[in-house]
């Protein structure tokens, strides 16, 4: 980890065949080994400089895409002419070319006829801006109006139920009921269990009849018989309402297979390989 | 109007020289390598030397030596051109820099002397640096301090005892390791030794926190000499002394190990570059150095947050409330009148008697109400009786403005006081002002139409207004860059912007124009802020400083020096005395209005402070910044006293609800959240003890503080605002990704 951090803090800079070709292109000859070293370690520098003040800009800029526009303004500060050419667009290609022995990406300029440019229609003048209003919650509940993000997906709500360090809030529990019935759950079975769920999020007990189930399946699951273990196996991928079983059966299965390596019980591996996918068949509630 | 005198000017704006000034550090850098070497007798004295010679000159002439001033200069052979560089009663521009902290964050090590000539035309700049020569410091910055090559051997040694020390002390004494880092480093890339720091850099850079992760980045571009010249905050950072607050039980324990070993040079880089603030009492644990570190300074030194500050809210001014029409009981008519009194105490402070933290009335002088004003005050109090009371169970609805088509160039936004106008500043340089009420904009006629009305007629205040041009949305130009900051005035007629082109623009609400630009940051201004009472505001931008101006004065009155790098977010104090200002260096500094000293220095934030909120009550401060957490301050006190973490991006909007019950914060995440201020002001004591140590124990429960949380539609919050009827507003541009 230390190592990985070190690495990535080590001073990177452009390698010097980028000197000789940027020096070519303007029509120095031929640039010495030394010469271009000091020259790829000023610019790198440099360009790390700009790079960090232009940052200031985006972050005030309230973005989080660093633009040609804060370069120039950064290059601005630094009392340095900014560069003509590279507005607004916000993505600059590069081509690649690769010749006489070298590689190059290069930003492609095209040649445009005038008379093109005077001759094309306008383009349509972009909207202007405009202010929109609306409710992004009600008396700390959030409407569920096509204004707002949809309601809080279905692996938000299983981190949500399993992670017992996540404290329950008034507000929120509304919102999870709320966008549960919004959803359109299928059973009383789920509400029931989700109501269940709310309540007492510190102890995780499982009713008397889940421990049942529970310990039909995992029995069915590596047992000998296999109708019953088809039977099981369905049962779990197909069941809604098995929010609270979930982390048993995963601690389950993650124990019998370390325990199971250990003996080559390559029948009960597969078994609860088996169980695994059937658990993890996306028909959950 | 009264107003305070500008004539009392904070010269500490040497960084508007800074063009100048990095001129200087050439010079002087070149001459503190002059290092420990005596003086050489005789012989002409090389520029190093020279320089050396001259810094001593100013160090004899300031302690009065004059005998030995003219020995000396006689036989180095140094001219009378001295003279003119000298520090003749230049104390009193400098005056109050906020304790020693800012003193020494302001003594550039330009040594005058050798730069003077280049710099005759502003004498005041030379006279300021002189005044901040330190001696010790330019004779020692930086000079040779021992074999290159032993200093990885240093500081693996230190590493070394740090870790088998006993755990209450590891904690402490590993706050040496950045500051000691740094400042090896510094010392080895200014002394040309490239491949020697390259190589400490490589070896020893990895282990650091990873909250310096940022300011590692920057320094391990830096491997020359003259890179280090152009960075002015690794400058500062320099000649600055990184604080480090220990118990006197560490220190003793670092100290005897150091002693021991006599060619140590740690022991003289401690000695040189650090202030150690040594306190009586537990040493403290990692979580607890975590929390107040962070900094680019290092923490904040105790003495510099003991000053009293008068945190209480001013009175609210007598005034009588017209009956209520509804109200028909005879009998109720003194009644009526004595609860909304109290109401408005309550809105103002808690008796009629001066409450002990709330300043003079008169202690910094402020605008009188005008009538208009009057009429505003009565409307605010009949708002008040309507408003919601605010508690966890009793969340505040939050309603949404979208921008739509702002095409990511939407960077600043405000809302009036009383929330019925609302202004978007943009990237493309314009502001737009849009009334949210049903209401529209009108602007007053022009010079020619208004000299066709009846000027006597009743309704002239409506007539003067044109309603042809009426609309919902007033565009106005006149910036040359994006449009960083905005401010209405408390009394709706003006409105604030500040912008990359340096300037901070006055408009009229009333004619939609611009009247007035103000010119004195020359570099991006990053945020503007009105007094609450209007007249005064406030400024902070690239430069580093932060400016108080009034509005009818075209300079500043007073300007806040003290950051070590830009000051990128400023607010008032609701007593309108003290200022608040947050920066890219990561700490919170306080201001008082009436001698520009700075009195708080809060640290403890891991990235640029991007947010500010003082609560209604004026006892507490609430940031936010890039790192994602919200950090709560107790002002009177001068501690941390809570961290709301869950947000997960920077933090751009802060605000506390109308009585303070409900703080609000609204980030890049796309998230408005909730929190519960009650609880988080109320679970931690803060007393005398606590405050002389310098840290209170800070309990984990942002959760639990955590009311609610609502997300938008990729839509960026970047403004919060209650109304005051405690509804919450929130404003942002609609990205499409």
């Amino acid at each position: 980890m230390a190592e990985e951090r070190r690495q990535k803090l080590c001073s990177v800079i452009l390698p010097t065949e980028s000197m000789k070709a940027m020096a070519e292109s303007v029509g120095v000859g031929s640039l010495q080994e030394d010469s271009c070293l000091a020259l790829s370690e000023e610019v790198s520098y440099r360009i790390k400089e700009i790079a960090q003040d232009a940052l200031k800009f985006m972050h005030h800029g309230k973005r989080r895409k660093l633009t040609t526009g804060d370069i120039d303004h950064a290059l601005k500060i630094k009392n340095v002419e900014p560069l003509y050419g590279f507005q607004s667009q916000e993505f600059i290609p590069f081509r690649f070319a690769s010749g006489g022995g070298r590689e190059l990406h290069f930003y492609e300029e095209k040649e445009v006829d005038l008379s093109d440019i005077i001759n094309t229609p306008l383009p349509r003048v972009p909207l202007d801006v405009t202010l929109k209003a609306h409710w992004l919650s009600i008396d700390g509940v959030q409407p569920a109006i096509p204004e707002n993000p949809p309601p809080v997906p279905k692996e938000q709500q299983k981190t949500d139920s399993t992670e017992p360090l996540k404290a329950v809030k008034p507000g929120q529990e509304e919102e999870g009921s709320i966008q549960t019935k919004g959803q359109g759950a299928s059973s009383a079975e789920v509400k029931g269990k989700e109501k269940m769920r709310m309540k007492p999020r510190s102890t995780h007990e499982l009713s008397v009849e889940q421990q049942l189930y529970y310990k039909e399946i995992t029995e069915a699951c590596v047992g000998s018989c296999e109708a019953k273990r088809a039977e099981a196996l369905q049962s779990i991928a197909t069941d809604p309402g098995l929010y609270q079983m979930l982390p048993r059966f995963s601690t389950f299965i993650s124990e019998g297979v370390s325990t199971f390596m250990n003996y080559i019980y390559l029948l009960m591996l597969l078994f609860l390989l088996a169980s695994v996918t059937w658990l993890l068949q996306p028909v959950r509630v | 109007m009264a107003a305070v005198q500008d004539g009392q000017m904070e010269l500490d704006a040497e960084k508007e020289t800074k063009p100048e000034v990095l001129s200087d550090g050439t010079s002087n850098l070149s001459g503190s390598t002059a290092s420990g070497t005596p003086l050489t007798a005789g012989g002409a004295p090389t520029q190093e030397d020279q320089q050396t010679l001259i810094a001593v000159l100013q160090f004899l002439k300031r302690n009065k030596l004059s005998d030995s001033v003219e020995i000396l200069r006689r036989e180095a052979g140094l001219g009378d051109q001295e003279d003119s560089q000298t520090l003749e009663g230049s104390g009193g521009g400098k005056g109050d820099g906020g304790g020693g902290d800012a003193n020494s964050l302001l003594s550039r090590v330009s040594i005058p002397s050798a730069a003077a000539p280049q710099n005759t035309p502003t004498p005041a700049t030379v006279k300021r640096a002189d005044e901040q020569l330190d001696v010790s410091v330019v004779l020692s910055a930086y000079s040779q301090q021992g074999d290159p090559s032993l200093y990885q051997v240093y500081y693996s040694g230190l590493k070394n005892f740090i870790e088998s020390v006993l755990d209450c002390h590891r904690a402490e004494l590993s706050q040496l390791f950045y500051p000691l880092f740094v400042h090896m480093y510094l010392e080895l890339v200014y002394n040309n030794h490239e491949s020697k720091a390259k190589a400490f850099f490589e070896k020893f850079g990895g282990d650091q926190e990873c909250y310096y992760q940022d300011d590692l980045r920057i320094l391990c571009g830096l491997t020359k000499k003259e890179h280090l010249k152009g960075n002015e905050a690794l400058l500062d950072f320099r000649t600055s002394r990184f604080v480090l607050r220990i118990s006197r039980d560490s220190y003793q324990l670092l100290k005897r190990h150091l002693q021991e070993r006599h060619n140590n040079q740690i022991w003289n880089i401690i000695q040189e570059h650090l202030y150690i603030d040594i306190f009586d009492g537990m040493p403290r644990s990692k979580s607890q150095i975590d929390s107040l570190s962070g900094s680019f300074a290092g923490e904040a030194r105790r003495e510099v947050n003991k000053v009293k500050v008068f945190h209480g809210l001013l009175k609210e001014p007598e005034i009588e409330v017209p009956l209520d029409d509804e109200d028909d009981e005879a009998e109720n008519e003194e009644g009526k009148p004595k609860k909304k009194k109290t109401k408005k105490d309550s809105v103002g402070s808690k008796s009629k008697k001066q409450d002990p933290n709330a300043p003079q009335q008169n202690r910094i002088p402020l605008p009188e109400l005008k009538d208009s004003d009057k009429l505003d005050k009565v409307m605010y109090m009949k708002e008040c009786t309507k408003r919601i009371r605010l508690n966890p169970e009793n969340l505040p609805s939050i309603c949404f403005y979208s921008f739509l088509n702002a095409y990511q160039g939407l960077t600043a936004v405000d809302f009036t006081d009383d929330s019925s106008l609302l202004a978007g500043g943009f990237a493309d340089s314009t502001v737009r002002v849009w009334s949210v009420t049903p209401k529209k904009l009108r602007k007053v006629k022009s010079a020619t139409e208004l000299n066709l009305i009846d000027k006597e007629s009743d309704d002239v205040l409506e007539r003067i207004m044109d309603e042809k041009t009426a609309s919902e949305l007033k565009i106005l130009y006149g910036h040359g860059g994006p449009v960083y900051g905005l401010s209405f005035s408390p009394d709706r007629n003006y409105l604030l912007s500040s912008s990359e082109d340096g300037t901070v623009r006055l408009w009229s609400l009333q004619t939609f124009t611009c009247l007035v630009g103000y010119k004195g940051h020359n570099y991006p201004v990053w945020d503007t802020h009105f007094s609450p009472f209007g007249y005064y505001f406030v400024s902070g931008g690239h430069d580093r400083v932060a400016r108080l101006w009034a509005t009818d004065h075209y300079q500043p009155l007073r300007i806040f020096a003290g950051h070590l790098a830009d000051v990128t977010c400023t607010r008032f104090h609701p007593n309108s005395n003290y200022v608040a200002t947050g920066s890219t260096d990561r700490t919170i500094r306080l201001w008082d209005v009436l001698n520009g000293n700075c009195v708080r220095i809060f640290t403890g934030h891991k990235g640029p402070i991007h947010s500010l909120a003082f609560s209604p009550n004026g006892k507490f401060l609430a940031s936010g910044s890039t790192d994602g957490r919200v950090l709560l301050w107790d002002i009177g006190h001068g501690l941390m006293i809570g961290e709301l973490k869950g947000h997960t991006d920077t933090i751009y909007a802060l605000k506390f609800s109308r009585d303070g019950e409900i703080l609000a914060s609204g980030s890049m995440d796309n998230t408005v959240r909730l929190w519960d201020s009650i609880k988080a002001f109320d679970d931690v004591e803060t007393d005398d003890f606590t405050a002389a140590t310098g840290h209170v124990p800070l309990p984990d429960n942002s959760q639990e503080l955590l009311l609610g949380t609502y997300h938008s539609k990729s839509t960026p919050v970047t403004h919060l605002h209650f109304t005051r009827r405690n509804l919450l507003l929130a404003a942002g541009a609609y990205t499409s990704q």
